[in-house]
């Protein structure tokens, strides 16, 4: 390119710069207040709000949410010692989620979910997504559905992130404390809470100065801003004190803190990365699943029970909160040589609240607990079916939240057995 | 590479002076610092920034006004900008080594190691489970202070023990157990088993100093990288030298597993070596205790015992010299059950042999498992920290790549020699490179600009050499007009009116350039995501199905396909804006798929979040880093995939607000100290 272009061009841009500063200049009374919340305003359709938890590592489907008797399964199969089967409102529960037979009715389960992958870091990437090959910087399911908010501050916290396969571009959270430190944006807010009107005010004068080049850097930018202003208003979070156990701790905390977020609208959904893949029990499965499911099933039901008897607008949380858990990966059906379960790309995944047929228990493993085809209508074992993948749940999930899955990269099938 | 670019350099700079010259005065002094600033900054401005190296205002103006009158060649002020110790001290350590350099690592120093101490009669205790009766204390000499005593619990001395037989643990394993371990420590026993040792050398004296030594795990790390590259070593060494630069904690720690590893032989000597180590950070030898025990930053404090077992070690050694083994996808129940009837897949060579040479598998494991035979001195971090000559292969073995046929060489089956293998392969410098180049360039840089970065590492292998080139390119792009843009919501195309999706010519001249080598006659027909996992589907047919659409769309668009990398960015974006158009009939519906496939819900991309910790704390009293420690996973986050999301948003707000307040009692000073750093150049990397 001749330096005759370079200087007409140059002269064209030095102008045409010079000519929107001016006209900025002239503009300069402060901007309005954006009246939306984000980069455009969504009715959010479906649940009001949604949790995803992540029980990290792989919980053990036979002491969970798909046990079997001696009679069902392999010899080689390793089943809990005692093995006791909790019935409950058409679901069986293992041993170690017996206590959430009183939240059966409001549960359903889907056994038996290839995930592609027997490594952490891919199984704990797609499962943010809800979706097989999903890469690094694809953005979580709840991303997605938090686009899509009206009063709340945040379209989607993250809370207790471990590894950073869970990142994506619109992360906003807090990390496990041992691992990454202590610091967190909620205790640093509170500390802070003098200094946070300027900083939101700040914050919202940056938003509008990138909306043009950056439409979602904007909508980040205002979510802080949100945030910082509804926290001092907010109740103090308390959390229970009930381990001492750091992991069980942090489970319960983590749980606690979901419910807060709820209970104050102060996001959509919620992403909770328990356990810092504690459930991955190489080495004594029994003990590590059992010290495990034990801090879940007590936080998890405290957290069901506190949705529950909180109302507004006429309806329970819990029936306008979707909630969908499970698991990174699965655990190898036979014990190894260190009493420990290694690694499956298949597991389990409940699901409870909006939307949810609680008492539906949708796929089966067969007698090497190996998942069998089933029909995404009814849920049970059919020939004809398929076996559901994780790409489904992320389908589904969208289905409920009222978006068009297809739209977001979700080409799985719909569980429709698990609708209310 | 001399860029002859002043004259165009100067239209540029005189330009962004005239449009900085039109925003002063609008904002008027008033406004000084009201978050008025452009989206775009001057080169000079970003060129420094992206060095980790922010310029002050009047050092700015200057370079801006010397480049201008051509005083200064862009040259000297990369220069300028590379020569600053910042460049090796923050940016490298990150770009390199973000998910490792800023997450505590756990097997390192067993925190169960740890003493706690109470008061009696005769002066402190210490003890690791339960207090002792104070006559039952013992009198030692501790490690941190040999000319002292301090009276320890018996249960937490036990001098003579080094190790645990399996059967003395519930840990049941088939590796030797160690006393330095997790599993030999208080946290993870089932009754007393080991104890402190001689001298106490396996214990810290309080949590402060485990908190101390935790940090110098890291800043070995950090201060060895950016040893090797502030002082134009070739970065090859950082992964084969026997040296790192090390202070005195550091220096303890690799005294402690050599008392391991040689059970106490010469303690007293090693301890007393400690002292006598600068306490600051020092470039020293690591004594082998075995010919190729050590492999840089490898075998170093932080990385060697981060990941518990073998393999995930070796996958993250992988990953931080070659840039590969982060995705592992394609396993089935099927194939797992069909290869682990007796599921030991790490122990037993004929098991992690079988999952290296099996189908699917063999693309990671035998890279992974044939690469962890040169490790197998350094145990699985839970069982012991120690190299242990016994566990230690001997003869040579293979190095793989890709897969179990594509065989790179062997050698000794040492660290060391494996280090030498590994970084002479092209993945080495290609990860180097793309580090860099996505790092200053982004990820729509020409590919012929990525590969002069290429093949000046892979001339040189010095990673300044390197860096400073892209700065070179970066500002040689700030002078030149922008590639056209695709204005991907107007692509013409065929809509979408039932459910298959017709493929027009345009479409199928497409598909058939990039991915008929994969698709072809021999794949599988697309029935549904399930039914297709992990294999290639076959994507002749005139329509497609809606859910095949979706996916190749989403496919192509976040970078999955095509596999040979043969897409440049704007006909990626092309393609990706022909597939919604052909898919989509409704606007609204384009609209949300372009947000999605096209924009990707992607922010600005932003700043290494340790250098926006600096930039918050820029020019108050007390200067420097941050004294919180932010639990922020963005710190794990490779610096080419940071973006302003919310979550870092909030961290560098909350930061300001903090040093801001810290800085200053009254508020106007305050909120004037915020408002000067709260900027959107101060978050974000900006474009020129």
């Amino acid at each position: 390119m001749s330096l005759e272009v370079k200087r007409r061009e140059f002269l064209a841009y030095a102008a045409a710069l010079a000519a929107g500063g001016i006209v900025g200049c002239k503009s300069k009374a402060a901007p309005p207040k954006p009246a939306f919340q984000g980069v455009e305003p969504r009715a959010p359709g479906g649940p009001r709000y949604v949790v995803q938890l992540l029980l990290s590592g792989g919980h053990d489907p036979v002491y969970t949410v798909d046990p079997k008797t001696r009679a069902q399964v392999e010899p080689d199969i390793d089943l809990p010692r005692t093995n006791t089967i909790t019935e409950a409102a058409g679901l069986r529960f293992g041993e170690h989620f017996a206590p959430l037979q009183k939240h059966a009715s409001s549960i359903a389960v889907l056994n038996g979910v290839q995930v592609g992958t027997a490594n952490h870091d891919t199984g704990v990437k797609q499962f943010v997504r809800l979706k097989t090959r999903a890469t690094d910087v694809m953005p979580g399911a709840l991303d997605i559905i938090g686009t899509a908010r009206d009063t709340q501050a945040v379209g989607t916290m993250h809370l207790g992130a471990f590894m950073r396969t869970s990142h994506s571009p619109k992360f906003f959270g807090t990390s496990d404390s041992f691992y990454f430190g202590e610091d967190n944006i909620f205790d640093m807010a509170t500390a802070q809470k003098e200094a946070a009107p300027e900083i939101a005010e700040l914050l919202r004068s940056q938003a509008d100065q990138v909306r043009r080049a950056s439409p979602t850097t904007q909508d980040n930018l205002i979510q802080v801003a949100n945030l910082l202003e509804r926290l001092p208003a907010a109740p103090t979070f308390r959390p229970s004190r009930v381990h001492e156990d750091y992991i069980a701790q942090s489970i319960s905390d983590s749980l606690d803190r979901a419910s807060w977020l709820i209970a104050n609208d102060l996001t959509r959904c919620v992403f909770v990365d328990l356990g810092l893949l504690g459930w991955d029990t190489h080495i004594q499965n029994f003990e590590r699943q059992l010290l495990m499911n034990s801090a879940f099933v007590e936080a998890f039901s405290r957290f069901l029970t506190t949705l529950r008897t909180t109302k507004r607008g006429g309806s329970s949380l819990l029936e306008q909160t979707l909630v969908v858990a499970g698991s990174d990966l699965g655990r190898f059906p036979k014990i190894n040589a260190m009493n420990g379960k290694d690694h499956l790309p298949q597991t389990s995944y409940f699901f409870a609240g909006y939307g949810i047929a609680g008492g539906k228990a949708c796929g089966q493993t067969d007698r090497s607990m190996k998942g069998q085809k089933m029909s995404f209508k009814t849920g049970t074992t059919d020939a004809a079916g398929s076996i559901p993948i994780v790409d489904d749940i992320g389908t589904t999930l969208m289905r409920l939240c009222k978006m068009d899955p297809s739209l977001y990269g979700y080409a799985g099938r719909t569980l429709e057995c698990l609708f209310a | 590479m001399s860029i002859r670019v002043t004259v165009r350099v100067s239209l540029v700079l005189v330009s962004l002076v005239l449009v900085s010259l039109v925003v002063s005065a609008c904002s008027g002094k008033a406004n000084e610092g009201s978050g008025d600033a452009p989206t775009s900054i001057s080169v000079v401005e970003s060129l420094s920034l992206l060095a980790g190296n922010p310029l002050s205002d009047e050092e700015r103006k200057r370079w801006e006004t010397k480049l201008r009158d051509g005083e200064a060649t862009a040259d000297d002020f990369v220069d300028r900008l590379v020569t600053d110790k910042a460049l090796g001290r923050i940016i490298a350590p990150n770009l390199l080594f973000s998910p490792y350099l800023n997450v505590k690592n756990y097997y390192a120093i067993p925190s169960g190691y740890t003493l706690k101490t109470f008061k009696s009669p005769t002066g402190p205790i210490h003890y690791l489970r339960d207090r002792c009766e104070p006559d039952a204390a013992i009198v030692v000499a501790p490690w941190w202070d040999l000319r002292t005593t301090v009276k320890v619990c018996p249960d937490s001395y036990s001098p003579e023990r080094w190790s645990l037989a399996v059967t003395e643990h519930s840990y049941r394993s088939e590796m030797p157990l160690s006393c330095d371990s997790q599993v030999g420590s208080p946290e993870k026993e089932d009754k007393a088993l080991c104890g402190c040792g001689p001298n106490l050398y396996r214990c810290l004296p309080d949590f402060d100093a485990y908190r101390r030594m935790q940090k110098a795990l890291s800043s070995e790390l950090r201060d060895t990288t950016a040893h090797i590259v502030n002082s134009q070593r070739p970065l090859k060494e950082l992964f084969t030298t026997e040296y790192s630069m090390r202070g005195r904690d550091a220096e303890a720690l690799y005294q402690r597993r050599a008392i391991s590893a040689t059970q106490g032989i010469d303690i007293k000597a090693r301890l007393k070596s400690i002292s006598r180590w600068p306490e600051e950070p020092f470039w020293g030898r690591r004594e082998p205790l075995f010919p190729g025990q050590h492999a840089g930053v490898l075998t170093g404090l932080q990385l060697m015992t981060w990941a518990p077992d073998r393999r995930q070690r070796q996958r993250l050694f992988m990953e931080v010299m070659w840039c590969s083994g982060r995705d592992s996808f394609g396993a089935t129940t099927e194939k797992i059950f069909e290869i682990s009837n007796s599921p030991n897949l790490a122990f037993t060579s004929d098991s992690w042999e079988l999952l290296a040479n099996t189908e699917v598998c063999t693309n990671c494991h035998a890279r992974l498992d044939y690469g962890f035979q040169f490790f197998k001195g350094y145990p699985d971090a839970r069982a012991g920290t120690h190299f242990m000559e016994s566990e230690a292969r001997s003869g040579n073995g293979p190095l793989y790549g890709d897969n179990i046929n594509d065989l790179r060489g062997e050698t000794l089956l040492t660290p060391a020699s494996f280090a030498q293998l590994a970084t002479a392969q092209p993945e080495f410098p290609e990860c180097i490179a793309s580090h860099i180049s996505n790092y200053v360039l982004g990820p729509a840089a020409p590919k012929a600009q990525h590969q002069e970065i290429l093949d000046e590492f892979t001339k040189k292998g010095i990673f300044r050499d390197a860096f400073r080139l892209a700065l070179l390119l970066r500002f040689k792009n700030s002078s030149e007009p922008n590639e056209p843009v695709v204005n991907t919501s107007e692509v013409a195309g065929s809509a979408h009116t039932g459910a298959d999706i017709a493929i027009d010519t345009e479409l199928r001249a497409a598909v058939d350039e990039y991915c008929q080598d994969c698709h072809d006659n021999e794949s599988i027909a697309f029935g549904s995501v399930a039914e297709s996992y992990g294999k290639a589907v076959y994507l002749g047919e005139a329509t497609w199905s809606k859910e095949l659409a979706v996916r190749a769309l989403e496919q192509v668009a976040y970078l999955n396909m095509p596999r040979n990398d043969a897409l440049r960015q704007p006909e990626r974006e092309a393609l990706v804006a022909k597939l919604i158009t052909s898919i989509w009939a409704a606007p609204d519906d384009r609209k949300r798929a372009h947000e999605y496939y096209s924009d990707q819900f992607r922010p600005l991309p932003s700043h290494q979040l340790d250098l926006a910790l600096e930039l918050a704390h820029q020019g108050l009293s007390g200067e420097g880093t941050s004294e919180r420690t932010w639990g922020s996973v963005e710190r794990s986050i490779y610096s080419d995939q940071l973006v302003v999301s919310p979550g870092y948003a909030a961290v560098v707000a909350l930061e300001i607000a903090a040093a801001c307040t810290e800085a200053h009692t009254e508020l106007p000073a305050q909120v004037a100290c915020m408002k000067k750093r709260l900027t959107i150049k101060g978050l974000g990397r900006l474009p020129n």
